[in-house]
C-alpha cells in the first residue's frame, strides 16, 4: 500500500527534473530492506502515470544487497547470505560484524530523456 | 533525437525528509523530546502510550501525544484519560505516518508548552519502516503473542529502531515466549539495540521505562 505513495513522490522528482515529459525510463535503486514489493510499485507507477505525458516511463529497480560494516576494523563487506542465518563475521578481522549500511536506501538514480527535450537539474 | 541519461541521485522520500529535519530542529530547539512508536496492531501500544502519559504527568512533563489509525477516534478518546493533549491522525486507508500529516496537526500548537510529543505510528510492521517523523526516537513494540521470530521476519523496521519494548511479558510464560531468541533476533538486525521488558496488565517495567526516557531525553525531573 505504501508503494502508491513512493511511485508519487519519484514521479514528482521525475517531473522536477524533466517537466514537459517524454521521460523513456526512470532507474531507481533499492535497499534489500527497503520494505518495497517491486510488482507493487511498478502497478502504484503506471496507475500514478496514467493518462499524463509519463505513460510510457519505464521503471528500472536495482536491487542494493546487504552490506555489512565492521565496528572494528571499518571495512564493509557485502554478503549474500539471509540474515536469519545471524550477524556474520568480518572477513578482514574475523570479529563480529556490527553495523548495516545501505539496507533502507531508496533513491531515483537516472532518468532517461529524449536528446531534444528541455529538462531542469535539481 | 538519441537519449540522454540525466543523472538524478535523489532520494525518493527527500520531501518527506526534508520536512522532518526541519520539524527535528524546531523540536530540539524549543527543547521537544519526539519518539515515534512503531509496531504491528494489537502489540499493546496504545495501553503502553496511556501508561506512559499517565506516569509522565504524575511526574512533572509535559506531554502530549499525536495518535495514527486508518479509522475511528478511539485512541484518541483513550488517551485523553491521561490527562495528555492528544490528536488523532484518521488516514482513511493509508498505512502509514507520514511528516506532513505530523507537521498539520502539529503547527498549531504552542511549542514551549510541551516536553514530551509521543506519536503512535499505524499499526504496521512494514509501510511506517521508511517515513522519518522528526523523531528524535524510534520505539518498536514487539509482544510475547506475536513469537520471538518476528524481527526477523520484518527486519525492515526493527532496523530502524531505536529500542525495542517487549510487551505483555505476564503472558510469556503461557505463550511459551523465548525471550533470549527474541533479542538476538533484535540484535541481528539492530545490532546493539535497547530492548525493555513490559507488562500494562502488571504495569512491570515501567518505571525503569520512564526513567529510561528521562535520562535518554536528558531530563530527570521528581
Amino acid at each position: 500500500m505504501h508503494e502508491l505513495s513512493i511511485a508519487s513522490e519519484i514521479f514528482k522528482i521525475v517531473q522536477s527534473h524533466a517537466p514537459h515529459g517524454r521521460v523513456l525510463a526512470v532507474g531507481i535503486r533499492l535497499g534489500a530492506w527497503s520494505c518495497v514489493q517491486e510488482e507493487s510499485l511498478r502497478n502504484s507507477f503506471r496507475w500514478v502515470t496514467d493518462q499524463t505525458d509519463y505513460a510510457q516511463t519505464r521503471l528500472e529497480v536495482e536491487r542494493i544487497e546487504e552490506i555489512w560494516i565492521c565496528e572494528t576494523c571499518q571495512q564493509s563487506f557485502d554478503q549474500s547470505k539471509g540474515i536469519s542465518d545471524g550477524v556474520p563475521n568480518c572477513p578482514w578481522c574475523g570479529q563480529r560484524l556490527g553495523l548495516l549500511d545501505g539496507l533502507q536506501e531508496m533513491r531515483v538514480e537516472w532518468i532517461e530523456v529524449q536528446e531534444d527535450w528541455e529538462t531542469r537539474g535539481d | 533525437m538519441e537519449p540522454r541519461i540525466l543523472q538524478v541521485r535523489t532520494k525518493i522520500l527527500k520531501a518527506n525528509d526534508t520536512l522532518a529535519r526541519q520539524m527535528r530542529e524546531d523540536f530540539m530547539s524549543q527543547g521537544i523530546f519526539v519518539s515515534n512508536w512503531v509496531s504491528s496492531p494489537g502489540s499493546g501500544k496504545t495501553l503502553w502510550l496511556e501508561l506512559t502519559l499517565r506516569r509522565m504527568i504524575e511526574r512533572g512533563h509535559r506531554v502530549a501525544a499525536i495518535v495514527g489509525d486508518l479509522e475511528t477516534d478511539r485512541d484518541a478518546r483513550r488517551l485523553e484519560r491521561s490527562g495528555a493533549r492528544v490528536r488523532q491522525i484518521m488516514t482513511h486507508g493509508l498505512c502509514h505516518l507520514e511528516a506532513e500529516m505530523i507537521h498539520r496537526e502539529w503547527k498549531d500548537w504552542e511549542l514551549g508548552s510541551i516536553d514530551y510529543l509521543f506519536i503512535e505510528n499505524v499499526g504496521n510492521l512494514v509501510c511506517p519502516t521508511s517515513w522519518d517523523l522528526g523523531e528524535s526516537l524510534r520505539v518498536g513494540l514487539l509482544s510475547v503473542t506475536e513469537g520471538e521470530d518476528k524481527p526477523l521476519k520484518y527486519p525492515g523496521l526493527f532496523n530502524t529502531c531505536d529500542v525495542v519494548l517487549l510487551t505483555k511479558m505476564d503472558l510469556a510464560v503461557a505463550c511459551e515466549f523465548q525471550q533470549d531468541a527474541a533479542i538476538e533476533n533484535l540484535q541481528t538486525v539492530r545490532p546493539g539495540v535497547e530492548v525493555l521488558k513490559s507488562s500494562g496488565k502488571t504495569l512491570g517495567g515501567l518505571e525503569a521505562w520512564i526513567d529510561w526516557l528521562e535520562e535518554r531525553s536528558g531530563r530527570k525531573k521528581r
